[in-house]
């Protein structure tokens, strides 16, 4: 699992790749955060958090979009972000998804803000190596 | 040059600073771009163009897609972005009942053109081709369908009429009633709701053949094939679009047309000549104006005179091409012709164009043989007796087709022979059987065509007949219930009472053994009073009263939207955190400043919340947001952080009537409690600046601007709560309309059918997210006067802090604009580009009224600002708009590659006397004045052009940022 910041007009697009699903959602997770700083302290609980979505494309959106909501409210930089699962719709038509996140207090850095995820661009694809991903923030 | 290509797309020069990407594929409007040459190289530089393309794509988008001198790819459309979406509302009429873009169930049939009915829900591969009738008021006329969209489980309930109509809908569908549009939730059994009841027939594909091919003309000269050929009728094929109008004018021609040498005659009321003159010009001929004389007739011995109305076309090829198709040439009394042999292989709903053009030239008009009973509408057809045989089987095709798309005939008559001055003559005559289901199928699925008066007394029959057969059926089921209770032995009296019917009518169903239906009760109207209290419109529409209203459970649920007057959106993507731009004037000069830089931009650093997590100037809860979103700078002023002053120089004074708070989600609110107040980081900044240019003295004086004046420039947006409102309604959108944005060449331009539930919310949402931006930037001015205070140690009002302009760069408004001569209600979407009304319109505040809007203009750190005054040229050219900055050059990632943020900063101090503190390096380095366009040519361009003019410019002294 792996990303990259890339070059973008007005904003910065994240690159990654993972062999599973939740490994390309948390590599784009740790790209937001790479986006607002680019190194962190070690301090800060993990907290989980869970989002539902009618696809996968809109769940990465959500995923992502509830990130930044998350770090407004607690004041806090998601790190380290793990994804634990993503469960395809079980018949109810929603994509379930499982995740944690170490936060570090925004009171102790100094972190540019990324103000918004967004659809433009966003590319989510399977390739013979897993996953790719490549989503524009908006900054 | 007069072209310009830019990878791809090309652009041709309209006028100095103009440039047009012509409209083509799936544009909806051309597209203009703004800009110097040197501009437009810059602007080709990224994906702008192709997303300027993209946008206008949204339905709706009125006159062209504009892309400002400062233009760069943003996301859907691009920043510096305008467009205008017609804010009225369009209707439409899906199946029988209702108008307007909710939802429907899925097999509720839509009228399409050519009487075409399909389920809605079958429209989504298919609905860009498609028009659906549009009952318009004075006509039905068909309207492209530009929205198609699907939505799972919503409750659906079935609304029923007194005529036994049923139409299943959402509880935000709205209905059409004589009162204007009613939602279904807010109508009761005896409201009345309009209807529209011609069905037409299921949309099927015919089975692809060719009709008439080149051959077929062989004895023709070649200009003649040509003209054909030039308005694509050669070759004609089963599928072709222009074959529904070639039916109907064969229809209605062999019924009352005739031929004399190259023209073609048509006969009838002036208003239905109208529709066969449309169609005439549909298909690419000239119909001529329509010609009135007097003329005698004699029927039967008996002389009378008449006006006879006629329209004709002059073209030979048009002449030919309905011979082959079957209409007769001659006197058709003499001739020999039988239906056209093709229509046996054509789809019903073809073979209905046919026979009801020629029923309404040829067939009687729906009449009463008693008080409540109908006669059979007939078709009489006379040949002389020498073409006998084909005059019969002419007429009996014509029964054939009736009985194949289910309508049955009486027998066949011939009624008598007649001699006249060709010869003696054959009558004969069929009819459309009268048992009431069968008079209501005739006239609501083929009817008669081109004759208007024909066709609404054939809704009005229907409507009637519906009605009688409704309250029959009831009574024929109270009968069988009556008569089996009965045999059980229960007694005559028990079963009166079970029913409320009068008694009178069980006793007969008991004792006189009535067999067959019942009739009406006495007091069911007969026709004559019905029809005189029922209005059909001129586009076929009766009103029908709401007998039930049943709730049926979840149902997956459509939604149609059609082009006619103009649908409109509320787009999504193009607006996002409402940020603007004010400024706040002083009269300290720069030489009052000197010495003071470092203590200022410390100071306000420290005083002004910035980046990520640095809070508000209030910290606050819930309640407060709200209050902030409802009432915008007012909150401000009663809470002493803002003066009445600061409302009149402020955009629509500090406050958006529309804004609905309860339109914002609590995640949004929650993100925003703790931001009032805050500057945030990417782009957005605040500065002091010295007024280094004044180029316009009486506006500049005007606006208070004097050479070296101190002026303070404060840019940000409505933060966390607008991103998180944009994000949210994105979502809604998409999962309400993602049918349409699947068909957008971006999801980022996600739109609202205007008129829609969501687009309303969406409306009210971003307003109060206005409201809130405004209060965000009203709080920071008021943290910089006492900044300011504390500095130069005089209070605020003697130091002359009044704010100058406070307007939004990024917001949808609803305006009203000039389009072809014509006002009309706008959202006008600056996504990037600024309001620059000019002179003397009523929305530029009083104390400007006479020299135009100010306009803000923030340029990068290096460059300067700029003021500008709304231009005379901005309403004609850009829906009252102009730049709203430098527009950037370079990636974020690149500038951190190129720049460093302390070498920048120091540059900045050493060689410029610019003041820098910024909480991140990074951001002092993306924001270098190399990564941004040049904005004195962004302000050159947008003064010549006219839309916004040079007042003054400014350069910074201090600069605080994220």
């Amino acid at each position: 699992m792996s990303y990259e910041l890339r070059a973008h007009t007005a904003d910065v697009a994240a690159a990654a790749t993972g062999e599973t699903l939740e490994a390309v959602f948390a590599a784009l997770a740790d790209a937001l955060a790479a986006a607002c700083r680019e190194s962190v302290p070690d301090d800060g609980e993990r907290f989980s958090l869970s989002v539902v979505a009618e696809s996968r494309e809109a769940l990465l959106f959500d995923y992502l979009d509830e990130l930044i909501y998350l770090r407004d409210v607690r004041e806090e930089l998601p790190v380290e972000n793990r994804v634990e699962s993503i469960d395809p719709p079980d018949g109810d038509g929603e994509w379930r998804l499982e995740a944690s996140a170490r936060g570090v207090p925004l009171s102790t850095i100094d972190a540019r803000e990324v103000k918004a995820v967004t659809y433009a661009e966003m590319r989510l694809e399977e390739t013979d190596d897993g996953w790719e991903g490549y989503v524009v923030f908006d900054v | 040059m007069t072209t310009f290509d830019a990878d791809g797309i090309t652009l041709h020069r309209i006028d100095d600073y103009v440039w047009e990407i012509p409209q083509e594929g799936g544009m909806r409007a051309p597209a203009r771009v703004f800009a110097s040459e040197r501009l437009l190289e810059e602007i080709a530089g990224d994906k702008t163009l192709q997303q300027l393309k993209n946008a206008t794509h949204l339905p709706g988008i009125a006159k062209y897609g504009i892309c400002m001198p400062d233009g760069h790819q943003g996301y859907g459309f691009p920043v510096g972005g305008v467009g205008a979406f017609d804010a009225e509302t369009g209707c439409i009429s899906p199946g029988s009942v209702g108008y307007d873009i909710n939802c429907l169930p899925g097999d509720t049939d839509v009228l399409l053109s050519h009487g075409r009915r399909r389920p809605i829900a079958e429209l989504r591969d298919r609905f860009e081709n498609e028009a659906a009738i549009v009952a318009a008021g004075d006509e039905a006329v068909p309207s492209d369908i530009r929205l198609f969209t699907e939505t799972s489980g919503r409750s659906v309930y079935e609304v029923e009429t007194a005529t036994g109509d049923t139409v299943e809908a959402t509880a935000d569908h709205p209905f059409l009633t004589p009162d204007g549009m009613v939602e279904l939730a807010d109508l009761e059994p005896g409201a009345e709701v309009v209807v529209h009841p011609f069905e037409g027939l299921p949309d099927e594909e015919p089975p692809e053949f060719t009709l008439l091919e080149e051959a077929d003309f062989a004895d023709e000269n070649p200009q003649l094939v040509g003209a054909l050929k030039d308005r694509d009728l050669l070759p004609l094929k089963s599928t072709d679009e222009a074959l529904g109008r070639l039916l109907k004018l064969v229809g209605y021609h062999t019924g009352d047309g005739s031929f004399s040498d190259r023209q073609s005659w048509f006969y009838g009321d002036p208003a239905d000549l109208e529709r066969i003159r449309a169609d005439i010009a549909a298909l690419g001929y000239t119909p001529s104006r329509i010609y009135e004389r007097e003329r005698e007739h004699e029927i039967d011995g008996t002389e009378f005179e008449r006006v006879e109305y006629s329209t004709r076309a002059s073209a030979r090829s048009f002449r030919k091409l309905l011979e082959k198709l079957g209409a007769p040439a001659g006197r058709k009394v003499e001739s020999d012709f039988t239906a056209p042999d093709y229509l046996d292989r054509l789809a019903d709903w073809q073979k209905a164009l046919y026979l009801s053009a020629f029923f309404g030239a040829e067939m009687s008009a729906p009449d009463t043989v008693s008080a409540k009973n109908f006669y059979a509408p007939s078709v009489s057809h006379n040949r002389l007796v020498a073409e006998r045989d084909p005059g019969e089987t002419f007429v009996r095709d014509l029964m054939g087709q009736l009985s194949d798309l289910g309508i049955a005939t009486n027998a066949l008559e011939e009624v008598e022979r007649t001699e006249t001055s060709h010869g003696e003559t054959v009558r004969f005559r069929f009819g459309i059987a009268t048992d009431p289901d069968n008079l209501i199928r005739f006239f609501t699925t083929v009817g008669y065509r081109y004759a208007q008066e024909k066709q609404r007394e054939a809704i009005a029959a229907a409507q009637y007949l519906k009605r009688k057969e409704r309250i029959t059926d009831r009574r024929a089921r109270i009968a069988e219930e009556a008569r089996t209770l009965a045999d059980g032995g229960v007694s005559p009296g028990e079963i009166k009472e079970q029913f409320e019917v009068n008694d009178r009518f069980v006793e007969r169903t008991l004792y006189d053994g009535r067999d067959g239906r019942p009739r009406p009760p006495v007091g069911f109207p007969d026709y004559e009073e019905y029809r005189a209290r029922t209005a059909v419109g001129e586009d076929l529409t009766v009103t029908a009263e709401v007998v039930g209203i049943t709730e049926l459970g979840s149902k997956p649920v459509y939604d149609i939207g059609v082009d006619h007057d103009a649908h409109n959106f509320v787009a999504d993507g193009f607006v996002v955190s409402n940020c603007g731009v004010r400024m706040v004037r002083t009269n300290l000069t720069y030489a009052d400043l000197e010495g003071n830089e470092e203590e200022l931009v410390e100071s306000l650093f420290a005083n002004v919340p910035t980046g990520l997590g640095g809070g508000g100037v209030v910290e606050t809860d819930v309640d407060t947001v709200e209050e902030i979103l409802a009432r915008g700078v007012e909150w401000a002023v009663d809470e002493g952080y803002a003066v009445e002053g600061d409302l009149r120089c402020c955009e629509d004074e500090g406050r958006r009537e529309e804004a609905d708070p309860a339109m914002i989600s609590s995640k949004a609110k929650e993100r925003g409690k703790n931001q009032v107040g805050s500057l945030g980081s990417g782009n957005h900044f605040l500065e002091v600046q010295r007024v280094t240019d004044v180029f316009d003295d009486d506006r500049g004086e005007a606006f208070g601007l004097a050479e070296d004046r101190i002026v303070v420039l404060i840019h940000t947006g409505s933060r966390g709560l607008g991103h998180q409102t944009c994000n949210d309604y994105l979502r809604k959108i998409e999962k309400r309309h993602g049918g349409m944005l699947d068909r957008l060449p971006d999801k980022e331009l996600a739109a609202a059918p205007a008129g829609s539930q969501l687009a309303e919310e969406y409306y009210g949402a971003m307003n109060a997210a206005i409201n809130f931006a405004w209060v965000n930037r009203q709080l920071i001015t008021h943290r910089t006067r006492r900044v300011f205070e504390r500095v130069f140690d005089r209070s605020w009002e003697a130091l002359g802090m009044e704010l100058l302009y406070d307007v939004a760069h990024n917001i949808a408004k609803k305006e009203t604009h000039t389009v072809d001569g014509e006002d009309g209600e706008y959202f006008v979407h600056r996504k990037g580009a600024t309001r620059a009304f000019p002179a003397g319109h009523p929305d530029v505040p009083a104390a400007y009224r006479e020299v135009g809007q100010p306009v803000i203009i923030p340029g990068s750190m290096g460059a300067g600002s700029y003021v500008l005054a709304g231009g005379e040229n901005s309403m004609e050219l850009t829906f009252g708009s102009t730049a709203h900055g430098a527009g950037r050059l370079m990636s974020r990632t690149q500038a951190k590659r190129d720049y460093w943020g302390e070498d920048v900063r120091d540059e900045l101090r050493e060689s410029q006397q610019v003041y820098v503190k910024a909480q991140s390096g990074a951001t002092v380095a993306e924001e270098a004045p190399g990564v941004y366009k040049d904005v004195d040519e962004v302000v050159r361009v947008s003064d010549e052009l006219g839309i916004g003019d040079k007042v003054a410019r400014t350069f910074p002294v201090c600069n605080i940022k994220g």
